[in-house]
């Protein structure tokens, strides 16, 4: 086992612990407001944590996912080139250059988002209503769900350079016959996959 | 430099981002940051990358969408779609198209009861678009009806658009929700309508196996039968809404609870080592959702600190050219911008600077909204960056040029409505007017 | 030189208090005989109200108005003055805030280098219900109203009634289908939001007074020379004064028409009936007291302007 692997084994099962632990809060909530409905509907009585603490399930569950969605092939782009390119083009551009820029993008966004979470924890600002939460928590999820997709493009892309074994599940490899047949809507989970 | 340059610049930047490959979400990111870059500095774009993110997508509104995400992937996972699907194709048998259609009708029933066209689309897409590709059906056009099936949630009331519509331009949200009915209800007809006629043209759209099987009353009432889970969970969330038990944001949680109970402990069709994966996949469908939606708000805050919807309405206005030709103009525009932008960024965008010209130039508000929905429907269904053909396609996992493919039948359908609408005003103002007398 | 001010605001141009906002931005461009260029980002096309004060402190842009009921999460000083029934009327709340309260505001905006230029009225918030008035503290009892937390819920909980955390979006839906009985705003969104359409019952009870003021980035107006940030001020002041002057007049005549005409009933609360709530709420100040002792020279200033 090499360092590289490690490494991918490690961001493999961290994107995928982190879509995971998305997946349950989305089910207590999707629970918390039936229950709460129902406590509405019968008692008239509410409990307004879940509507205030429900407003950031949206914002928590998009980026605890990022990477995971990556991973899964999930994130939506339009490949036209895929179309008109060259094989080897659109294969460079897939593999190499579209990650570096994505890269370079969510890692600025890692470090902009990381300043505006420690100005918000440095201000002790807390969220409205009956519960008032720090609102640093709720920002922070942003550069942490945006580091691990950072990591998995890291890791693919020395992966790739290496000719090893990558995370990522692009619809492009399918287009070009490089992967099994399924596509991607079959779930890959945080396992590697042979190139 | 000029802001016609900016502007161009500013939009061939963003094609070329999107045509390059590039994830929509990061590419209509990095646009935005770049041009707020330019007009506002390191601060700004360092400031806007985390408020519009951490304040814009904790609305409660927008739990909906994760909340019909699971409620999809877990009709998906249980199979309660299959009994549905089953009941329609046997018992509407004799009409060509029955299951595309009666996708569509189901999202204009579900539309008026949700003010969202993405949850809308998610939560009609669960129950048909697995069972569609299960079964050989035509997954383009499913993917296509469907889409634009959905983005009624935002045209048939109640509406979301609407009432930001209402609240930003102090027009009576009850007219334009009256408004919005017959033109929704004119989408339904001609969709069904094109359904119908392509299927009878084309019979081999249809699976063969159910194309030549007429199904037996003995089958029929099988499968009126069988599809009772998927009755049972239709009426508690279109029930728990009518009856004040939920809001429609909450009848997500409820739904999907409830479709989860049913794959566990009524068809057994769910485990509970499956319950993670089902999990996950409503997460990864919101999270490549959510990183457009908040890509789409930096790129139109960056355009609106460049003032570009400003300069170009100012523009239009001093034209001199005739109202009609003014509003075709407009109207081209949020065509244009409906492509790549979503509807709630264009709305905020624009909105309150578009009304006071309109109405200025003698045109009714509330045909206006009409007219502007419409427009923010074809925004959720035209290429490159259609929310609802993304929805779609992570909930059905067809590739995503099929679905554009698919879609862009119905979204002429769309724009074909649109143009009906701009001949006819009276098809939104009859119902407002007919109603406040 | 010139400068440009970039000015947010969350208005849209057919609301009230936009009008004020018009007055602002041309007094200056008039008074700095075009030295200051004004421009305006209305309706939150830019930032929206929750966003206002890291908007201005960072510099994103240089003045905005500040949402004040966003923004009590990084300055709670801003809840007290809406503590129920803590004013008779919108008057004395303007008297309480030239009287003092506003400058233990500019303090708490300074900590975000901002410099709040003004501050002026948002209409105060009323009892809006679909059968019934409420004229005294057990008329509350069991009733469902939407409330958003603090003090207020606090009230409606003393007073028997359930008070229900329904979030803004999901109000139409929820006064439609009877998940809620009634809510408690202002008249302006009574009315633009459509809610009373189906809330046809207005007690109007000056229940919690709302107001706000333009925030400028404190660096900005020191970059401003001395005359032209003189303009700047006397701007806000005219601003100022227009504000409260409209949005009174809109809450006391404009509105009692528009509600007329939309059928709507309104019950004026009698100064008696104010007296039963008042008392209703000395258990309720007592306790805030003790949690939040900066919360009493708001509550001496209250009752020395009264
Ligand atoms: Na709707
Ligand atoms: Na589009």
């Amino acid at each position: 086992m090499n360092l590289n692997s490690r490494f991918r084994g490690t961001i493999g099962a961290l994107s995928s612990f982190m879509e995971q632990v998305g997946g349950w809060i989305l089910l207590i909530v999707a629970i918390g407001v039936t229950i709460n409905a129902f406590a509405r509907y019968g008692f008239g009585a509410d409990l307004a944590l879940i509507t205030e603490a429900g407003g950031f399930v949206f914002l928590v569950v998009t980026f605890l996912g990022l990477a995971g969605a990556y991973i899964a092939g999930q994130h939506v782009a339009v490949e036209i080139l895929e179309v008109i390119g060259n094989k080897r083009f659109v294969q460079v551009m897939q593999h190499y250059v579209i990650p570096v820029i994505s890269v370079i993008f969510m890692a600025l966004l890692v470090i902009m988002t990381t300043m505006m979470t420690m100005r918000y924890f440095n201000t002790g600002r807390v969220t409205l209503g009956r519960y008032p939460m720090p609102f640093w928590i709720f920002m922070a999820v942003i550069p942490l769900g945006s580091l691990i997709y950072v990591f998995v493009l890291l890791s693919d892309l020395i992966s790739r350079v290496r000719g090893e074994a990558v995370l990522a599940n692009l619809s492009i490899d399918d287009a070009l016959g490089h992967a099994e047949p399924s596509s991607n809507s079959d779930r890959h989970g945080g396992q590697p996959r042979k190139e | 430099m000029s802001l016609g340059l900016l502007g161009f610049i500013f939009f061939i930047g963003m094609l070329f981002a999107i045509f390059l490959g590039l994830p929509v979400s990061i590419a209509l990111a990095i646009v935005g940051l770049l041009g707020l870059l330019y007009v506002g500095g390191v601060n700004t774009v360092i400031i806007m990358s985390g408020t519009t993110a951490v304040h814009e997508l904790s609305h409660f509104n927008l739990l909906a969408i994760p909340l019909f995400m699971l409620m999809s992937s877990a009709i998906t996972a249980s199979g309660i779609g299959n009994t549905i699907v089953d009941f329609v194709v046997k018992w509407l048998h004799r009409i060509p198209g029955a299951l595309h259609s009666a996708a569509v009708i189901s999202c204009g029933i579900f539309a008026a009861m949700s003010s969202s066209s993405v949850a809308t689309a998610a939560a009609v897409g669960g129950f048909i678009l697995p069972e569609m590709r299960k079964r050989g059906h035509n997954m383009r056009l499913g993917i296509g009806a469907v889409a634009v099936g959905g983005t009624l949630g935002m045209l048939i009331p109640p509406s979301n658009l609407f009432i930001v519509y209402g609240v930003m331009t102090e027009t009576s949200i009850s007219k334009l929700f009256m408004a919005g009915i017959v033109p929704g209800i004119m989408v339904v007809v001609v969709v069904v309508l094109f359904n119908t006629i392509l299927f009878k043209m084309v019979p081999s759209l249809t699976p063969s196996a159910e194309y030549e099987h007429v199904p037996s009353k003995a089958e029929k009432m099988l499968a009126l039968r069988n599809a009772w889970t998927g009755l049972l969970l239709i009426t508690t969330v279109v029930g728990g809404i009518i009856f004040g038990v939920v809001t429609p944001t909450e009848a997500g949680g409820l739904g999907a609870v409830v479709a989860l109970l049913i794959g566990f402990f009524v068809l057994k069709t769910i485990k509970g080592k499956d319950l993670p994966d089902i999990l996950v996949q409503a997460v990864r469908t919101t999270s490549m959702l959510g990183f457009i939606i908040f890509s789409g708000l930096i790129l139109a805050r960056a355009s609106t600190m460049m003032n570009l919807s400003s300069s170009v309405i100012n523009l239009v206005q001093d034209t001199g050219l005739e109202p009609w030709q003014v509003m075709l103009i407009i109207n081209i525009l949020l065509l244009l911008l409906g492509t790549f932008m979503d509807g709630a960024a264009i709305t905020i965008m624009t909105v309150p600077l578009l009304v006071p010209l309109v109405v200025a130039m003698g045109y009714d508000p509330i045909w206006f909204a009409v007219v502007f929905a419409i427009n923010m429907e074809l925004a959720l269904v035209s290429p490159p960056v259609g929310l609802n053909i993304f929805v779609l396609q992570g909930v059905s996992g067809v590739p995503l040029r099929d679905a554009m493919i698919g879609t862009l039948p119905y979204a002429l359908l769309l724009l074909g409505c649109l143009i009906i609408l701009m001949i006819f005003p009276q098809i939104a103002l009859w119902l407002p007017t007919v109603m406040s007398n | 030189q010139e400068f440009t001010m970039k000015l947010a605001h969350h208005y849209p141009d057919v609301h009230i208090q936009a009008a004020g906002i018009r007055t602002f931005v041309s007094e200056i461009e008039k008074n700095s005989e075009g030295r200051i260029k004004v421009l305006v980002y209305p309706a939150e096309t830019l930032i929206t109200g929750r966003e206002a004060l890291e908007a201005v402190e960072g510099g994103v842009v240089d003045v905005a108005t500040m949402s004040t009921n966003y923004q009590t999460g990084n300055i709670p000083q801003l809840e007290y003055y809406t503590y129920p029934f803590m004013f008779d009327n919108a008057q004395h709340f303007r008297r309480a805030m030239e009287g003092g309260i506003k400058e233990m505001l500019d303090v708490e905006y300074e900590k975000y280098n901002i410099k709040l230029l003004n501050f002026y009225h948002k209409g105060a918030l009323h009892i809006m219900h679909k059968t019934a008035f409420f004229e005294k503290p057990e008329d509350f009892s069991g009733q469902r109203l939407r409330s958003l937390g603090g003090t207020i819920s606090q009230l409606l909980s003393s007073m028997g009634a359930n008070p229900l955390s329904v979030a803004l979006g999901e109000v139409d839906a929820a006064i439609e289908r009877n998940v809620i009985d009634g809510i408690t705003t202002n008249c302006a969104a009574h009315i633009s939001r459509g809610w009373s359409e189906h809330l046809k019952y207005v007690t109007f009870a000056d229940m919690s007074q709302g107001g706000e003021g333009m925030g400028m980035n404190a660096d900005f107006l020191a970059s401003l020379p001395e005359d032209l940030q003189k303009v700047v001020m006397d701007a806000a002041a005219k601003m100022e004064d227009q504000e409260w002057s409209d949005m009174i007049e809109d809450d006391e005549v404009s509105c009692m028409n528009k509600w007329e005409d939309a059928g709507v009933k309104v019950h004026i609360l009698t100064p008696e009936q104010r007296g039963a709530f008042q008392k209703q709420m000395e258990p309720i100040f007592a306790e805030a007291l003790k949690a939040r002792p900066d919360l009493q020279p708001y509550v001496d200033i209250a009752s020395k302007t009264r």
